[in-house]
C-alpha cells in the first residue's frame, strides 16, 4: 500500500481530525442518527463460527516474559547413533534459539528436575504450572527411513489446550534447520511475527588471507564464503528476497559492484563503469540499488536499475556523499555526508530532495541501517575519544539511545529482519569481530571468531 | 573507495534493505501433507500484506468518518454557515459527552483487568452478574484428519504437518483440570503460587461473552503486544475508548472499529493506531476451533 509523504499524512490527519470535530456536534444536535454507522457488524455472541466476543482492558502496564517449560524431548523408538547425535543437536538447537529471543523465560529440564512428572499429561501440566510457568514445549522425536522426525507442540497450562503442533522431517544433517523452523514458528505463536532463526548474516573476512564475502547463519553457526576473488571483497548486501548479495570487489583492479546469486554461485558486474562505485544498497522492491561513485575525488550518491542500467546521481555536494541505506519503505535514503563538517547521516527522499540531517551525537556519524519499520536509525557514532559505538536514533523524534560502550570500537550496525536485535563490527586489540545485541539494549554476544570480520548485513526473513 | 567509506575506511553497505520484506514464499512450507486447517498459518500471508491489512482497516475507519463528516455538509450546508458554527461550537462544548454514546449496541460484560493483588475481591462479583454458560466440555481438539500420508519423499524438514492428535492415550487433560466455567477463569484458584503474579494484566481467561476462547496467555501476549505500541494521551483517568476488532487464525486484524468514542479525537486516533501497529496478532491457537475471535478492547 502506497503511503503519502509524511508531511501529507498529518496534514490528512488533521483533517481527519476537524471533520471527527464537526461529527461529534453534528451527532449532537440531529436527534436520530441518519445512518448507523455501517459498522462490520460484530458478530453478535453466540453465532456459529465466530464464538462471540471478548472484551478486554487495556491499562498502561509492564513488559514480561512468558514463562515456557521445556523439559527434555521424547524419544519414540529407538534411534541409530546418528540420529541420536542428530537428535541432540536438534533439542539444543531449538533450544538455543528460543532463549536468544528474550521472549521467554524458559524452566529447562534441570529447573524441572522438582517436579514429580508421572507422564500423566494433566497431572504433569499441573506440576510444570506449580513451577509458575505458562506454556509448556514439548518434543518427540523418531526415526523413520533413516530420516529424524520431530513432533513439536506447545500447550497452555491453564487450559491444558493446544497452542500449535508441527511435525518436520529432513536428514540428519537438517537438524539445526528443522529446530530453527520450529523455533520460529513457536515464536511467531506468542509474538505474531516469526522468529528470526532461519535468518543469515553476510559479511567480509580475512581469514583466507583474502577479503571474501562470507555467510553465516543468525547465530554464528555454518560460516561458509560464498566470492573466491582472491582479492579484496567487502560491503555486502543481501537482496530483499534473499536470492542474492551485492557486494563491492577489487578484482578487477578498481572497485565495483558486483552481485553473487545465491543458487547458482553465479556472479555478476552491477555497477563497474566509471573509476570508483561502492556501498550498494537494494531497494525494498529488488529492482534498484543505490550506492557511492567517487567522480574525480568527490564521491555522490547515485541509483540504478539491479542490471546497473540508468544510473542517476541524487547527490551534488562539494563534501563526500556515501554509504546509501534504502529505506524499508522505498521512499527515503539515508547516508553519510561531510557537507556539514563533520560527517553526518542524513536522510532525502529517493529522488534527491527533502534533504535533512538525522544524526546528532558524536563528533563522526556513519553507517546509517534503517530498522525494519523505518521509524528508527542505527548508526556509528564517534563518542569516546577516537572510538565509535553503536546509537540508535528515533528518525521522527531524534531521540538517541547508546546500544555500546566500552571497550572497542564499534561501527556497521545492522537490524534483524524483526528489529528485535542489532548486529555489528566491533574492533579491540586490533582485531574486529561480529557481536549481537539486543535492540532494546543488553549484554553483546559475540558471534564471529576466526580472522577478522566486517560489515554485517542481516538478510530479510526470506535470506535463508 | 577509499576514505569516505565507514568510521574506518572500510565501506559498508546499506544493510536495511528489505529487511522488511517477508516473504511467504520462505520456507517452502507449500506441501502440507494432511494438514489441518489450523496450520495452514504457516503460510500465512505476508507480514508486509497483514500489515498493509490492517492500513486498509484503518483507511476505511478513517473514511467512514470523513464520509460521516461528508454526510454532516450535505444536509447542514444548504441551512447557512450560521447554524453550522453554532452546531459546531455546541458540539465542542457538548461532544465529548454526547459523542460518547456508542453508535451500536455491542452486548458484553466488561473483563475486569485489575491490578494482580485486587483481582481475588473484586472479580467473583462481577463474573456472577452473568448466568453460567452450560457446562459443556471446553471443546476437545478433535482427532485431527489424522495426517495424511505424507509425501513420501519429502526433501524439505520444514514441511510442517498437522500430527494426530493421540486422543486414546492422552486425553486433553481440560475436561477434568479446568474448571468447569473456562469463561470465569477465576485466578488463583488452581493453586498456582507464583503463576502469573508479575504479569502486567490479570489472567482473562476468556471474555464471558466467548466461554470458549479460554486462552489466557494469548490475551496477555495481545495486550501486550497493543500496550507497547500504545502511549496513552494526557487525558483524564476517566477517558476511554473502545475499539472492536476480529482476529483471525493467522492473526491478521480485521475490521477496525471505533465502538465507543472517547470524546476526544486524538485518544481515539492513538487507540486505533496502536492497534494498526500492533498487528498482526499472534495466530489464534491451534485448539481453539472458531475462525476468528471477536475483541471489544476498552482502551482506558
Amino acid at each position: 500500500m502506497k503511503r503519502a509523504p509524511l508531511h501529507l499524512r498529518s496534514l490528512r490527519r488533521g483533517a481527519v481530525a476537524f471533520v471527527g470535530l464537526v461529527v461529534a456536534a453534528l451527532s449532537a444536535v440531529q436527534a436520530p442518527p441518519p445512518a448507523a454507522p455501517p459498522a462490520p457488524s460484530p458478530a453478535p455472541p453466540g453465532i456459529p463460527g465466530t464464538g462471540g466476543d471478548i472484551t478486554l482492558e487495556l491499562r498502561p502496564g509492564q513488559e514480561s516474559q512468558l514463562k515456557l517449560a521445556a523439559p527434555a524431548f521424547k524419544v519414540r523408538g529407538v534411534l541409530s547413533p546418528a540420529a541420536r547425535q542428530a537428535g541432540a543437536l536438534l533439542e539444543q538447537s531449538v533450544r538455543t534459539d528460543l532463549e536468544h529471543t528474550g521472549i521467554f523465560v524458559i524452566q529447562g529440564p534441570a529447573e524441572l528436575a522438582a517436579a514429580q512428572l508421572t507422564g500423566n499429561q494433566a497431572h504433569d501440566f499441573e506440576q510444570y504450572r506449580a513451577l509458575g510457568n505458562e506454556v509448556v514445549l514439548l518434543g518427540e522425536m523418531y526415526e523413520e527411513s533413516g530420516r529424524l522426525a520431530l513432533e513439536g507442540r506447545v500447550y497452555d497450562l491453564k487450559s491444558g489446550q493446544s497452542i500449535l503442533g508441527k511435525r518436520y522431517r529432513g536428514g540428519f544433517e537438517l537438524a539445526r534447520r528443522m529446530a530453527h523452523s520450529f523455533a520460529d514458528e513457536v515464536v511467531l505463536y506468542f509474538t505474531g511475527r516469526r522468529g528470526i532463526a532461519l535468518t543469515s548474516l553476510a559479511f567480509y573476512s580475512d581469514r583466507s588471507g583474502f577479503k571474501e564475502i562470507y555467510l553465516m547463519d543468525y547465530d554464528g553457526q555454518d560460516q561458509r564464503a560464498v566470492t573466491g576473488h582472491k582479492s579484496i571483497s567487502m560491503s555486502p548486501d543481501w537482496s530483499p528476497t534473499g536470492d542474492a548479495i551485492a557486494y563491492v570487489s577489487f578484482f578487477d583492479g578498481k572497485p565495483g559492484i558486483y552481485m553473487v546469486d545465491l543458487t547458482s554461485g553465479l556472479k555478476k558486474p552491477m555497477v563497474t563503469e566509471g573509476a570508483f562505485n561502492s556501498s550498494p544498497s537494494f531497494s525494498p522492491d529488488g529492482k534498484r540499488i543505490a550506492y557511492a561513485r567517487s567522480l574525480e575525488g568527490n564521491t555522490e550518491i547515485f541509483v540504478a536499475n539491479r542490471d546497473g542500467s540508468g544510473s542517476k546521481r541524487l547527490t551534488y555536494s562539494p563534501g563526500i556523499d556515501t554509504n546509501p541505506a534504502w529505506s524499508p519503505t522505498g521512499t527515503q535514503i539515508a547516508f553519510t555526508s561531510s557537507r556539514g563538517g563533520a560527517p553526518n547521516v542524513y536522510v532525502m527522499d529517493v529522488e534527491g530532495t527533502n534533504l535533512r540531517r538525522a544524526s546528532f551525537t558524536g563528533t563522526y556519524n556513519d553507517g546509517a541501517a534503517w530498522s525494519p519499520d523505518g521509524k528508527q536509525l542505527a548508526y556509528a557514532s564517534r563518542l569516546r575519544g577516537h572510538l565509535f559505538d553503536i546509537v540508535v536514533t528515533d528518525v521522527a523524534g531524534l531521540s538517541n539511545r547508546v546500544l555500546t560502550g566500552a571497550p572497542g570500537s564499534n561501527e556497521a550496525p545492522t537490524w534483524s529482519p524483526d528489529g528485535r536485535f542489532l548486529a555489528y563490527a566491533s574492533e579491540m586489540g586490533g582485531k574486529t569481530q561480529i557481536k549481537v545485541v539486543p535492540a532494546s539494549g543488553g549484554v553483546p554476544e559475540l558471534i564471529t571468531a576466526d580472522g577478522n570480520n566486517w560489515a554485517p548485513d542481516w538478510s530479510s526473513y526470506s535470506g535463508q | 573507495m577509499t576514505p569516505p567509506t565507514g568510521p574506518r575506511g572500510g565501506p559498508r553497505s546499506g544493510p536495511a534493505s528489505g529487511s522488511h520484506g517477508d516473504s511467504g514464499s520462505q520456507r517452502g512450507s507449500g506441501s502440507h501433507g494432511g494438514v489441518g486447517p489450523h496450520d495452514r498459518t504457516v503460510i500465512a500471508p505476508t507480514t508486509a500484506a497483514r500489515r498493509a491489512e490492517t492500513h486498509d482497516s484503518l483507511d476505511r475507519l478513517l473514511d467512514l468518518r470523513r464520509h460521516r463528516g461528508g454526510w454532516g455538509r450535505r444536509v447542514w450546508g444548504g441551512t447557512g454557515a450560521a447554524l453550522l458554527h453554532v452546531v459546531v461550537i455546541g458540539g465542542a462544548v457538548l461532544g465529548p459527552q454526547l459523542f460518547a454514546k456508542p453508535p451500536q449496541p455491542v452486548e458484553y460484560v466488561p473483563v475486569q483487568l485489575v491490578p494482580a493483588p485486587a483481582r481475588g475481591v473484586a472479580r467473583p462479583a462481577r463474573v456472577r452478574e452473568k448466568p453460567a454458560p452450560e457446562p459443556t466440555a471446553p471443546p476437545l481438539p478433535e482427532p485431527e484428519p489424522s495426517a495424511a500420508p505424507e509425501p513420501s519423499v519429502a526433501p524439505d524438514p520444514e514441511e510442517p504437518t498437522e500430527k494426530p492428535e493421540r486422543s486414546t492415550a492422552e486425553p486433553a487433560p481440560s475436561p477434568s483440570a479446568a474448571p468447569p466455567q473456562p469463561a470465569t477463569a477465576l485466578p488463583g484458584a488452581q493453586g498456582a503460587p507464583n503463576g502469573r503474579a508479575d504479569s502486567p494484566f490479570t489472567a482473562t481467561v476468556g471474555g464471558v461473552d466467548n466461554p470458549t476462547f479460554t486462552y489466557g496467555y494469548y490475551l496477555d501476549r495481545m495486550l501486550l503486544l497493543i500496550r507497547a505500541q500504545w502511549v496513552r494521551p494526557p487525558l483524564g483517568s476517566g477517558v476511554e475508548a473502545t475499539v472492536h476488532f476480529r482476529i483471525l487464525r493467522d492473526g491478521t486484524v480485521q475490521a477496525i472499529e471505533l465502538v465507543s468514542s472517547s470524546g476526544y479525537n486524538s485518544f481515539d486516533l492513538a487507540a486505533l493506531r496502536a492497534l494498526q501497529a500492533a498487528a498482526p496478532l499472534p495466530p489464534l491457537p491451534r485448539s481453539y476451533r472458531e475462525g476468528e475471535l471477536g475483541v471489544n478492547l476498552i482502551f482506558r
